[in-house]
């Protein structure tokens, strides 16, 4: 049996797992007086405790079948940019966008994708991986069942 | 002389209301147990000489779900928040991995030394299960004092977990496999050993890897399959042994769109 999926929120982010999917959303802690902003993280492998945002120490666990879904914000400055401005709502993905080049660290059958985006006035980075390039299609079609659940709105 | 009497009837027939009252209730008593299938004489209807001695047996159903949880597929993901704030769902069902949840407060004596067990490193436990502590939410635990118990283990803190899995107290453990999606174990311990011990005895008799449930596809991989998919994915798998490509064939596997689209 699959458990009821269940909403999260933090920090103006919301996000409804679907079943198998694990999720969380975090900010570390500042450093030197800077700022940090939020981070959403989801996947269908168990989050290990310690990962990079663009998921370092998490990705190596992704097998054929699995999903790494990372959205990032950027600082306010951010949403004024050409980068941030293309797009004004949450992107969903198609199959043909996963790109081995595109992955923060490459690891040989994977590939990722990259959108930047701006929302309320908030800029962020939708960044996934797909354990086989092979599998995008059903992949893809995991990744935007997470994707749209995930609502922004404000701190 | 007539008021002592009157007083005394008075009194008389209150006691006798009283004794009513109780031998009515003393009869639902008997009904509703009697409903229930427990007999407390059960050889009131036959002869004297027959009649057993000893204790009452009370005949227990099986093994007892917990109330609020009759079905032991009834399982939910661990929602809530860190101790730090961070919002966080971690799947039980519908994954590879098993999960033991271990529901501890702050307060409780015996839950200080699963705290103690679970900061510098994540223990060990017996078949690779995942470990996760499970406390109140912030509305009945200080997220501050249980960050500064809390160290190597993740914690999510969730009334509606406790409620949902039916914590009787803390400390209590609940162990879901994964792959079947349901409650195969729980109980009460005193140490993080007896826990190890009990785990370890139960992986080694096998229970914590029941078979999958009705309806499920056997296969975590195969989670979520509609029957048209499945069918699709026949169509497609004949095709290519057809044209020669078997599993494992490193056409299938291109290390980009690109070498995938002059390879073929």
């Amino acid at each position: 049996m699959t458990s009821p999926s269940r909403q999260i929120a933090a920090m103006g982010l919301a996000v409804t797992p679907p079943s198998g999917w694990e999720a969380s959303i975090y900010r570390r802690a500042a450093i030197d007086g800077g700022i940090t902003y939020p981070v959403m993280h989801a996947a269908t492998v168990a989050l290990p405790a310690v990962r990079g945002d663009y998921g370092g120490g998490l990705v190596e666990l992704l097998g054929p079948d699995d999903v790494f879904v990372s959205m990032l914000e950027f600082g306010p400055e951010a949403a004024g940019s050409a980068l941030f401005r293309t797009l004004n709502a949450i992107p969903g993905l198609t199959p043909d966008v996963y790109r081995p080049r595109q992955l923060q660290r490459t690891i040989r059958g994977q590939a990722g994708v990259q959108r930047f985006f701006t929302v309320g006035g908030r800029a962020f980075c939708l960044y996934s991986v797909i354990g086989a390039l092979a599998n995008r299609i059903p992949l893809t079609d995991r990744a935007n069942q997470l994707i749209g659940t995930l609502r922004v709105g404000t701190v | 002389m007539t008021a002592l009497v009157v007083g005394l009837v008075v009194a008389v027939a209150l006691l006798a209301v009283l004794v009513a009252g109780l031998l009515r209730a003393h009869a639902e008593v008997l009904r509703a147990l009697h409903q229930m299938g427990v007999e407390l004489r059960p050889g009131d209807d036959a002869p004297a000489g027959a009649r057993p001695a000893g204790p009452v047996n009370v005949p227990m159903p099986g093994v007892r779900p917990t109330p609020a949880r009759p079905d032991a597929t009834d399982v939910i993901d661990l929602t809530g928040a860190t101790p730090t704030g961070d919002a966080v769902s971690l799947a039980v069902s519908d994954v590879g991995h098993d999960t033991l949840a271990a529901f501890l407060t702050s307060g409780c004596a015996t839950c200080r030394g699963f705290w103690e067990a679970f900061r510098h490193v994540p223990p060990e436990v017996p078949g690779g299960a995942r470990l996760v502590v499970v406390t109140r939410g912030s509305e009945a635990e200080s997220p501050g004092a249980i960050a500064n118990l809390s160290g190597a283990v993740p914690v999510v803190m969730s009334s509606e977990a406790w409620e949902h899995y039916d914590v009787p107290y803390a400390p209590y453990f609940v162990y879901i496999s994964g792959p079947a999606g349901r409650v195969v174990g729980e109980g009460v311990a005193a140490g993080w050993e007896e826990v190890r011990t009990l785990v370890a005895n139960a992986v080694a008799d096998g229970t914590t890897s029941p078979p999958p449930t009705a309806g499920s596809s056997g296969t975590v991989r195969g989670r979520g399959r509609s029957k048209a998919d499945q069918e699709r994915d026949a169509v497609v798998d004949r095709a290519l042994a057809a044209a020669g490509i078997e599993p494992g064939d490193p056409r299938l596997y291109p290390e980009s769109i690109d070498e995938r689209s002059t390879a073929g």
